[in-house]
């Protein structure tokens, strides 16, 4: 057993972590704990790739009733299948961009840990909050890869190209960091406006829908107010980016691809602003007591 | 012997927890007869059995061996009769026995239906009790947002609203500050009193259970080691003798404190040593104040000493004693003390 | 305290009603997932969302298969009847379990079980809450699905039926959810078999396809299900008008019935054992 006197030796040590390495590790260790409290719950990813397998292969079957003309004349290849892993891949980031760190803050402030953490905060929740976002990735880009993966073996007509998929890739990146950006700014606002919770969820809803996950966009122009209100929402654009470089390999300097993506760089800002909204709120909560009401 | 002359009854009551490397025998042949109206303790240290035994009453848990009663009914062949009869309160959870996203009011009307309280007379008895507990203020909130205290509180009063014969309480003030405590105890001594209720009542506290019992039993790992009065279990407390030792004191010089202590005559063992803030806390037993504490004084002259006194033994010195064990052996065994 | 005291003098007369415990159970239950606004809202949302979604899809749906299984053209029509019976098997399958993972996660295992009430009411409480919540889904999604052209006949006489036979499938999947609520009792590890089973139904059971398109092997498993002859017996009644009375409705409301009479004595059997077990392990209570 220590002394008091081995205790009082080892804190003489003051040494301390600055700068870009210090933030690493920090935002690493955000990274770390939450993937080790997912996996804690030994069945959980298990239970959640068998969702994805069940998922894909209920649209596989649906694939079958699919008119493939239809789906030509609607400006896409007629595989439904390919159409269809490729939206549930993609839409496997929303959550975990948009809702899933207000939801996080929820956690943290019933739990009483968020104090904790602000008490030990250095940079404005800058490491924190990237820590989670790749947890989110991570998690995402998993059920991403098992999506994808089922896709080829279903049948899908993606492409074999890694130029290809490098392009995608890009486009993932590009549409997660965008929809991050909107996620930090809710986890924010979620410290001062409980109820932000609620709407945030039926934003993803929104977004699910109006992404065109399951069904070409084009059927929209014959209700063109709910076609001009997917064409507001980023993720729309970065699935059709998605979908033309996996499955019609596409490159970006295609002019069906260029339009889509510079909607979607017009939303890049949104990763900025994020953090600077959630600094707002954060500060605001801590002048009117906020901190670790839930 | 007619079941029913007792409130409850226990024959040799076994429970053992088996799992894939060992047995453990949470509770021993336990045999008690406690009368109608008897107010009625069970005192042990935390895993010595108390919740064990108090469930198999509750018919939560099917012992191993062994039967009981309750007012005649028994746990094995009629459980549905004994829950009729019995109130249920177990502390040690901390109020988490209770639904937290409901409010205080949903979770009492709920449980009344449960118990078979009808409505209006569940109403009429749980707003007595809340006003009483003075919760009735809270009692529209959620439950996730009361203290630990009010937890316990609505629990004691789910346990009452079907008037039941018999509570069984399970550490039912753990949790509670000093004035709530006092004022459940005293409302608990009176139903017994004033209504005739049989209160089966376990704690840890041995001198809660002192102010309340009309007869204790001490239990200690799974085994009944004493069953007696209050004034019984005083008297046996009353032999253990403790000295307590407040030094300023290094622990570089704790050694031979220690060892000078040791060597007095009047001393039969030291039993425990620890630092609080610049001083040490010693505890030893003696045969007898009166020769004891000069002698320590004399041989810690020289040292800071702040105080020796005499100090009430704690739970465990009293258990051991009750329980026969020789302090000595034990307390070397715990504290790994070489014997000089 | 003399108030209190006087208060216990009265020994209480009249009794409580099964039917009132039950109700409010179902209560507890209602409130408690009524606390938790935002998932509710979130349940409706996509519910709604899914409506759409196969609303679009069915223009891009080629209706030959739809028709061949005895369904009519529209294959919307045939979706949003899946849509709407599908929240029905939860209610079946997965109710008992998660009363119990409810009761252990809140820690009110033990002081339910002390009461002179049987766990069956506080059982039929949560069924009556799950079958209730479904009911919402149904009652939205009908109309809805109408209102967007969903050719659904609509009467007195194929509501009643719709009634029966949506409760009959919560009766024929219960079996599964007595046994599934065993497990749970016993292994406290989430729900396998509620998980697996929900799965299982979702693929094979013809919510979203007609089990027609299915190879020949795995259309077996769709035929040992209780949600392909409920989807089965509902769609032909919601889209041709006809009542239990016709011979398809009715072989497949028989095929129900024998699964609940075959099924109830081996899961109650399999639950008391289980039951009988956990309390002397004593680890019942714990989560």
């Amino acid at each position: 057993m220590s002394s008091i006197s081995d205790i009082i030796e080892v804190f003489r040590a003051r040494e301390k972590e600055h700068g870009f390495h210090a933030f690493i590790r920090r935002a690493l260790a955000s990274c770390f704990y939450q993937l080790k409290i997912y996996t804690s719950y030994r069945m959980n990813f298990a239970l959640d790739l068998i969702d994805i397998t069940i998922s894909a292969l209920i649209y596989y079957y649906i694939g079958f009733l699919v008119s493939p003309q239809d789906l030509m004349r609607l400006g896409y290849t007629p595989d439904y299948i390919a159409f269809a892993l490729a939206g549930i891949a993609l839409s496997r980031y929303i959550w975990t961009s948009v809702a899933r760190l207000a939801h996080k803050m929820r956690h943290e402030i019933s739990a009483g840990t968020f104090e904790s953490l602000a008490a030990a905060d250095f940079d404005d929740f800058h490491a924190w909050l990237w820590g989670q976002i790749l947890y989110g990735f991570t998690w995402s880009s998993s059920v991403f890869f098992v999506t994808i993966l089922l896709g080829y073996s279903l049948g899908a007509s993606f492409t074999r190209s890694l130029v290809f998929w490098l392009q995608a890739i890009l486009i993932v990146l590009l549409t997660v960091l965008i929809h991050a950006g909107i996620g930090v700014m809710a986890a924010g606002m979620y410290i001062v406006h409980k109820q932000l919770e609620t709407l945030l969820v039926l934003l993803v809803a929104v977004i699910e829908f109006f992404g065109g996950v399951l069904y070409p966009l084009s059927l929209l122009w014959n209700y063109p107010p709910l076609y001009y209100i997917a064409m507001l929402i980023p993720f729309t654009h970065g699935l059709e980016l998605f979908r033309r470089t996996i499955i019609d390999e596409l490159p970006l300097t295609h002019p069906l691809m260029l339009r889509h993506l510079i909607i979607l760089l017009v939303f890049f800002p949104t990763i900025f602003l994020g953090f600077k909204v959630f600094k707002h709120y954060l500060n605001k909560a801590k002048k009117t007591g906020l901190l670790a009401a839930y | 012997m007619n079941m029913r002359d007792y409130a409850i009854v226990s024959e040799e009551l076994t429970k053992i927890y088996r799992d894939k490397h060992r047995e453990i025998v949470a509770v021993d042949h336990v045999s008690i007869k406690i009368k109608y109206g008897e107010f009625f303790g069970l005192l042990g240290p935390n895993g010595a059995g108390k919740t064990t035994f108090a469930k198999m009453l509750a018919t939560l848990l099917i012992p191993d061996e062994g039967e009981a009663w309750i007012e005649g009914y028994s746990i094995l062949k009629d459980p549905i009769e004994v829950r009729k009869r019995i109130g249920w309160m177990m502390g040690e959870t901390g109020g988490r026995a209770l639904y937290w996203r409901l409010s205080g009011w949903d979770n009492l009307m709920f449980f009344a239906s449960i118990l078979n309280v009808p409505r209006k007379i569940a109403e009429k008895r749980a707003r007595t009790l809340l006003r009483f507990l003075e919760l009735e203020d809270a009692v529209d909130k959620l439950v996730m947002n009361y203290s630990t205290g009010m937890r316990i509180k609505l629990m004691l009063i789910r346990s009452l609203l079907h008037n039941p014969d018999v509570l069984i309480l399970d550490e039912p003030t753990l949790g509670l500050d000093v004035e709530s405590a006092i004022k459940v105890r005293n409302f608990l001594r009176r139903l017994a009193d004033e209504l005739g209720k049989t209160i089966l009542f376990t704690s840890h506290n041995m001198y809660e259970v002192e102010q309340l019992c009309d007869r204790i039993a001490v239990i200690n790992k799974g085994r009944i080691i004493f069953i007696g009065t209050p004034r019984e279990i005083k008297e046996k407390v009353e032999e253990i003798k403790i000295v307590e030792i407040i030094v300023a004191s290094t622990d570089s010089d704790l050694k031979e404190i220690l060892n000078k202590l040791e060597s007095l005559s009047v001393i039969n063992t030291v039993l425990f040593h620890e630092r609080e803030a610049k001083n040490i806390k010693i505890r030893v037993s003696v045969n007898d104040y009166y020769t004891a504490i000069p002698e320590i004084a004399r041989v810690l002259r020289g040292y800071k000493v702040e105080s020796i006194s005499r100090a009430l033994p704690t739970l465990e010195e009293a258990f051991l004693k009750i329980a026969g064990v020789k302090i000595e052996e034990t307390e070397t065994r715990r504290f790994g003390r070489r014997r000089l | 305290m003399e108030e209190v005291l006087n208060l216990f003098q009265e020994k209480s007369s009249g009794k409580v009603s099964s039917v009132y415990k039950v109700y409010m159970a179902m209560l507890r239950r209602a409130k408690i997932r009524f606390n938790y606004k935002t998932w509710m809202l979130f349940d409706f949302a996509t519910t709604i969302f899914n409506v759409f979604t196969y609303f679009l899809l069915s223009f891009i749906i080629l209706p030959q298969q739809v028709v061949a299984a005895g369904y009519g053209e529209s294959y919307f029509t045939f979706a949003v009847i899946g849509l709407a019976v599908s929240h029905y098997i939860t209610a079946g399958l997965r109710s008992l379990a998660r009363t119990i993972r409810l009761e252990q996660f809140y820690g009110t295992i033990e002081s339910v079980l002390s009461t002179p009430t049987d766990f069956v009411i506080l059982f039929l409480g949560d069924l009556l809450y799950y079958v209730l919540y479904s009911s919402i889904f149904l009652i939205i999604i009908l109309p809805l699905g109408i209102m967007l052209g969903a050719k659904i006949v609509v009467n007195i006489y194929t509501l009643l039926t719709l009634i029966f036979l949506v409760l009959l499938l919560v009766l024929s999947n219960l079996p599964i959810g007595i046994l599934s609520a065993a497990m749970v009792m016993k292994f406290k590890q989430g729900d396998p078999i509620g998980w697996a089973l929900t799965w299982i139904n979702q693929l094979f059971g013809g919510t979203f396809f007609p089990i027609t398109i299915l190879p020949p092997s795995l259309r077996i498993i769709s035929f040992g299900l209780p949600l392909t002859y409920a989807l089965d017996a509902i769609r032909y009644s919601l889209i041709w008008g006809v009542t239990i009375f016709h011979p398809r409705v009715l072989m497949d409301t028989l095929a129900m019935i024998i699964y609940t009479i075959v099924g109830y004595p081996i899961a109650i059997k399999v639950f008391r054992i289980v039951y009988k077990g956990a309390l002397k392990e004593g680890k019942l209570g714990i989560y």
